[in-house]
């Protein structure tokens, strides 16, 4: 059946409830329904939506789609886990929880860490009030949908004042899954008072061209003065698509870090929405996008400044090559009564392709009159002079290229704090970065 | 090792070298003197294989090298060496790793051992000390937020590691005060030997003052007009350009 067919849909979502009758609370069956509902009256997007209006479409809704009754024949002895990983990792193939592969053994004893399908039977009352938060109200059309269908992902709790040293790895891997094949995860951060975390959800695949689409949405709550650094890297094959939702709502003096690097998967959107609940609240965000051949990587991230004296920062670029696609809409609202907010964004561009395209948008909803906020959005090519300037030195050409681009990088990439990860990430940017140069 | 014969380019469709013949031997020093807009800085460019420029005739050996068929990088590897007017910045890529991958990519392509970090520190710090240069310019990224003295100091720091055989020079003098010119002027002297040579494009006279000039060229509207030795620097400085061609006319 086709992605865009809400037939396919209504048949899918029926047949979920009919499988899942019984076999988990009412509550969330109600929410689900609640979501799926929610999705019916969205419909699907198009063009004439703002949030939509520079996506190519086709890219997802003429897609095939079913959902794979059964795992996909994988053999788990074959998936080879990124070197960074030492320990305290999760693993979720074709968007299933698989405790073969996961490394739980050495979190250590205050760090809660559980299966969605486990949160709900060991810490309903928590769950039921996540759930109840109706978070997918506010967000895209698939984060409702997500919510309707998603039976797995991970949920994350970390008690007042614990702080947790060690990275958390979340793994998403796609391995031979069906053709076509849609999952959903769903994924809680609950980070209580005074607690701090670093969280990194990886996605990727040893498929090469099947085609599959994995929506992923995360919800994360800071509590006062919690602290989150949160990775993600979207590393899948070319016949990936990739939804990536997260949504981010802070205490009181609360920080959150993310950074996000997209480098695989023929479609690929982002959206990250941020809500400064409470005074003093943080959040700095950062993202790098390689579009290459015919991708397209979409980033779209909204700021909501509710209460005074928060601060914001957006650091995103992009390096878009032979016809690929690149998108970032910056939307920050600073609500009437967020007086002393300060906010700032930066997007910087390099073309490397006439046929590449990149759409920036800043998108400012200032409605308080102190405010400090800045923004601005570079689109251009590798300096030729540069180039020269190497060249005459005796550098190569492609050798020249390859620097400045490294150097295009590499403040957003060193400031990744784990070694393991900066390395594994900077390896990954580098080896496209070469087929960018070579071609 | 130097010989070019007729050199006419463009820009754009913007003719700027008229037809350039000019012969450089080991051991000379030419210097390239000219009113602005004249195609000096073009003539540099063109020598080094700028890709903006397009040559529509002529002939460039370089130590028996057709030169024009090389690209810039070949260029350099065959041991020319043009300092840069404007030298450019480059944001992120610290000096000392500029330095040090060029000079092993040229000493590679001659067949000498890559340095490792010890042996390139010590060399570069003898250069450094020779140019009065602070350390610190090492670890910042090339050329940026130096001050113009600061970039042709830099220019002329590469010009001793690099040590190549033919150096043009695009007015790596103007902009200096007396102490650095002095400065710049000792690299130059101490670059210079009986086996290299050296193409010195300038406005001045201050620093024929401290470098020795075998030969003279006027450069006017994309050719060489007049050629002479140091007495042609000084009819320059006191008659001025016009003059001085209409001199030759009579």
């Amino acid at each position: 059946m086709n992605f865009s067919d809400i037939k396919f849909w209504e048949q899918a979502f029926e047949l979920k409830s009919s499988l899942l009758e019984g076999h988990e609370p009412d509550w969330l069956s109600k929410i689900r329904k609640l979501a799926f509902l929610n999705f019916l009256k969205q419909g699907l997007p198009h063009n004439k939506l703002e949030d939509w209006k520079y996506n190519d479409l086709n890219k997802l809704l003429s897609r095939d789609a079913c959902f794979a009754e059964s795992d996909g024949g994988q053999m788990l002895s074959d998936i080879e886990l990124p070197n960074y990983i030492n320990s305290h990792c999760l693993v979720f193939v074709n968007g299933r929880y698989c405790p073969a592969l996961s490394l739980r053994n050495a979190f250590s004893a205050n760090i809660n860490i559980y299966s969605f399908s486990e949160a709900v039977k060991i810490i309903p009352e928590v769950m039921k009030s996540l759930w109840l938060k109706k978070t997918y109200l506010t967000q895209q059309v698939f984060a409702s949908l997500n919510t309707a269908f998603a039976e797995e992902g991970y949920v994350l709790h970390i008690p007042r004042d614990v702080q947790s040293v060690l990275p958390i790895y979340i793994l998403f891997i796609g391995d031979h899954a069906h053709k076509n094949s849609v999952a959903h995860t769903h994924n809680f951060v609950l980070l209580e008072k005074g607690s701090k975390a670093t969280l990194v959800e990886h996605f990727y695949d040893n498929v090469t061209e099947e085609s599959y689409i994995h929506s992923n949405f995360t919800e994360m709550h800071l509590f006062d003065n919690a602290e989150l650094m949160h990775y993600h890297l979207g590393d899948a094959s070319w016949g990936a698509c990739h939804l990536a939702d997260w949504h981010v709502s802070q205490g009181k003096n609360s920080v959150f870090q993310s950074f996000s690097c997209a480098l695989g998967s023929d479609f690929s959107r982002h959206d990250l929405q941020v809500q400064l609940n409470a005074s003093g609240a943080q959040c700095d965000l950062r993202g790098l996008y390689h579009a290459r051949q015919t991708q397209e990587l979409d980033y779209h991230t909204s700021i909501n400044h509710v209460k005074p004296n928060c601060k914001s920062h957006e650091y995103y670029k992009g390096i878009l090559n032979d016809s690929g696609h690149g998108i970032f809409n910056g939307k920050v609202m600073v609500s009437p009564n967020a007086q002393k907010s300060q906010t700032s964004q930066v997007n910087k561009n390099l073309l490397l392709s006439d046929r590449a395209e990149i759409d920036t948008k800043p998108e400012l909803k200032i409605y308080a009159d102190d405010v400090k906020c800045t923004h601005g959005a570079t689109v251009g090519q590798l300096e030729e002079d540069e180039i020269f300037y190497l060249r005459a030195r005796g550098m190569g050409e492609q050798a020249a290229r390859q620097l400045l681009l490294e150097v295009f990088v590499s403040d957003i990439v060193n400031a990744i704090d784990i070694a393991m990860l900066r390395d594994y990430v900077s390896h990954r940017i580098l080896s496209t970065l070469e087929v960018s140069c070579g071609s | 090792m130097l010989e070019i014969k007729n050199l006419h380019a463009s820009v754009h469709e913007k003719s700027i070298l008229k037809g350039v013949t000019l012969t450089i031997r080991p051991g000379e020093i030419h210097v390239l003197i000219g009113p602005n807009g004249s195609g000096k800085t073009t003539l540099g460019h063109v020598l080094a294989g700028a890709p903006k420029y397009t040559v529509s005739q002529g002939q460039v050996l370089f130590n028996h090298h057709d030169l024009l068929m090389l690209n810039p990088e070949e260029r350099a590897r065959q041991g020319l060496f043009l300092g840069f007017q404007y030298p450019i910045e480059i944001p992120g890529v610290s000096n000392i790793y500029f330095l040090k991958t060029a000079l092993n990519i040229l000493r590679t392509q001659q067949g000498q051992k890559a340095l490792d970090a010890l042996d390139f520190k010590v060399l570069v710090k003898e250069k450094l000390d020779m140019l009065k240069m602070d350390e610190s310019f090492l670890y910042r990224s090339v050329n940026e937020g130096f001050s113009g003295g600061e970039k042709k100091r830099n220019e002329i720091l590469q010009l001793l590691i690099f040590n190549p055989t033919l150096a043009i020079l695009d007015e790596t003098d103007s902009g200096l005060d007396v102490d650095a010119l002095k400065d710049v002027a000792a690299g130059i002297n101490h670059f210079h030997h009986e086996g290299n040579g050296v193409l010195l494009i300038t406005h001045y006279k201050r620093l024929l003052e401290y470098v020795r000039s075998d030969h003279v060229h006027l450069f006017y509207d994309g050719t060489i007009k007049k050629s002479g030795d140091y007495q042609l620097v000084s009819d320059i400085e006191k008659l001025g350009y016009e003059k001085v061609l209409a001199l030759e006319s009579i």
